[in-house]
């Protein structure tokens, strides 16, 4: 039997640092959802994807925990959908090693995980980016200026390819851009981070967050949306500092980019999460009301 | 491995090699050349956050960012202190609490972490801003069977650190 992509439910998969750091991304993608009219339940039981840690010590438990959800989804007859960067980048990856390996394929089928293929792993900007907004934006982002971040590992997946062009991708700018946005054009859109050397190695994040702002402040943005919770939680905390070394004169507010669509597609405010942010975002709403 | 040909975009393209002790290319060479004690002695491989940007633009397809996690898993491997013994200790604790409740907890993760390098007083103030625009969650979200993680965690032994 032929299963029809398009008629797959899609499971939710959050991802840890939406359950902490990241609450504002988990409430705005539900916000965005629930506007368009898209029934998404949570994967169930789904266990953390490894991020960065997991292939940091060991290439067969990078592989086995985000496994472990796949066959969920499996079970489920379910594709995954996705909102972290990191998890997504995770989760595409080991669907490529189970598929084409088949000595991965068997480990996992040894250790309990009973993945035989077939799950489609999909990412919000990608379902947005197919989806007609138009007629749907009850509050246009009119007057504000966007510089989308990428950061690396949503568009950068060696073998299975991610979601955009991994040098200069554009799908972030077309899903905003029919938000109503003006988004800049920039240079920074795929630079590092730094990632978890935030917390390990802050003076090297602290350069690398640094140089991704001058590149924002330059493009005139008035805020930079992401799609990745660290990329985020990083621009976020340590752009005090690095305004104070480059002598900005002004903080940029660092968004998810669904807390614009969910804005864009009438959701209240008060429901996006927006008072957990560590730069304000009062400015960039008053350049929206304006 | 044997396809590199020295050109160097992997270090061009790095983020993080002005950090490094050996540039990316540099080290290509020296795994080419089996320098091991050079190799497993870097602290590059630890700096690397696999952003994968030398993956995807090196011309022989090789995956430069792999190459740098086989380096260090070998070096962790073969005991004794690594390089840069608190990144490994960071990703040690992720690893530890996703063992412990099936999915990674930030508070347990930065609290561990910042207690056992001894700079606790230094990251107080971080922790304190999280903490006030509600950005820590002080209970762990844990799934219902752990038990399927923890038997991923044993099926690679050691190496999954403890």
């Amino acid at each position: 039997m032929i299963q029809v992509a398009a008629e797959r439910p899609l499971a939710l998969y959050p991802g840890c640092s939406l359950l902490s750091t990241g609450t504002a991304y988990l409430a705005s993608v539900h916000e965005t959802l629930r506007a368009l009219g898209l029934q998404v339940k949570e994967l169930t039981d789904w266990n953390c994807c490894g991020a960065s840690s997991a292939h940091f010590v060991d290439p067969e438990l990078a592989v086995l925990l985000p496994g472990r959800n796949l066959a969920i989804a499996e079970a489920l007859g379910a594709d995954v959908l996705t909102a972290c960067a990191a998890c997504h980048h995770r989760l595409v990856q080991a669907e490529h090693e189970m598929s084409t390996s088949e000595v991965m394929a068997r480990a996992a089928v040894e250790q309990g995980v009973a993945y035989h293929g077939g799950v489609r792993v999909r990412h919000l900007l990608s379902v947005l980016d197919e989806t007609d907004l138009s007629g749907r934006i009850s509050r246009p982002l009119k007057g504000l200026r966007v510089a989308c971040y990428y950061g690396c590992l949503l568009v950068r997946i060696p073998r299975s390819g991610g979601i955009d062009d991994p040098e200069n991708p554009g799908i972030m700018e077309r899903v905003l851009r029919a938000c109503g946005a003006e988004v800049a054009d920039w240079q920074g859109k795929t630079w590092c981070c730094g990632a978890s050397l935030a917390a390990t190695a802050p003076e090297l994040a602290g350069d690398l967050v640094q140089r991704i702002l001058v590149q924002a402040h330059r493009a005139g943005a008035d805020c930079i949306a992401t799609a990745c919770p660290l990329c985020q939680l990083n621009l976020d905390l340590l752009q005090g500092a690095a305004a104070e070394r480059a002598g900005f004169d002004r903080l940029l507010p660092v968004v998810f980019f669904t807390q614009l669509t969910a804005l864009a597609l009438g959701a209240g405010p008060r429901r996006l999460g927006f008072g957990k942010h560590l730069v304000a975002v009062r400015p960039m709403m008053a350049a929206l009301a304006g | 491995m044997g396809l590199c040909f020295g050109c160097g975009i992997c270090t061009g393209s790095c983020p993080l090699a002005p950090a490094m002790d050996m540039l990316p290319s540099r080290l290509m060479k020296a795994v080419q050349l089996g320098l091991q004690e050079r190799v497993l002695g870097a602290t590059a491989p630890y700096l690397c956050v696999g952003c994968e940007t030398c993956a995807v633009r090196c011309p022989n397809g090789i995956d430069v960012a792999r190459v740098m996690d086989a380096v260090r898993q070998a070096g962790m491997a073969r005991g004794g202190t690594v390089p840069r013994v608190d990144i490994q200790r960071f990703h040690q604790w992720f690893l530890r609490t996703v063992r412990l409740f099936g999915r990674a907890h930030e508070g347990l993760l930065s609290a561990g972490f910042s207690l056992q390098q001894g700079r606790l007083r230094e990251d107080l103030p971080t922790g304190w801003a999280l903490m006030r625009h509600g950005r820590l969650a002080l209970w762990p979200h844990s799934i219902r069977r752990r038990r399927e993680v923890r038997r991923l965690f044993r099926a690679v032994g050691q190496r999954g650190g403890r």
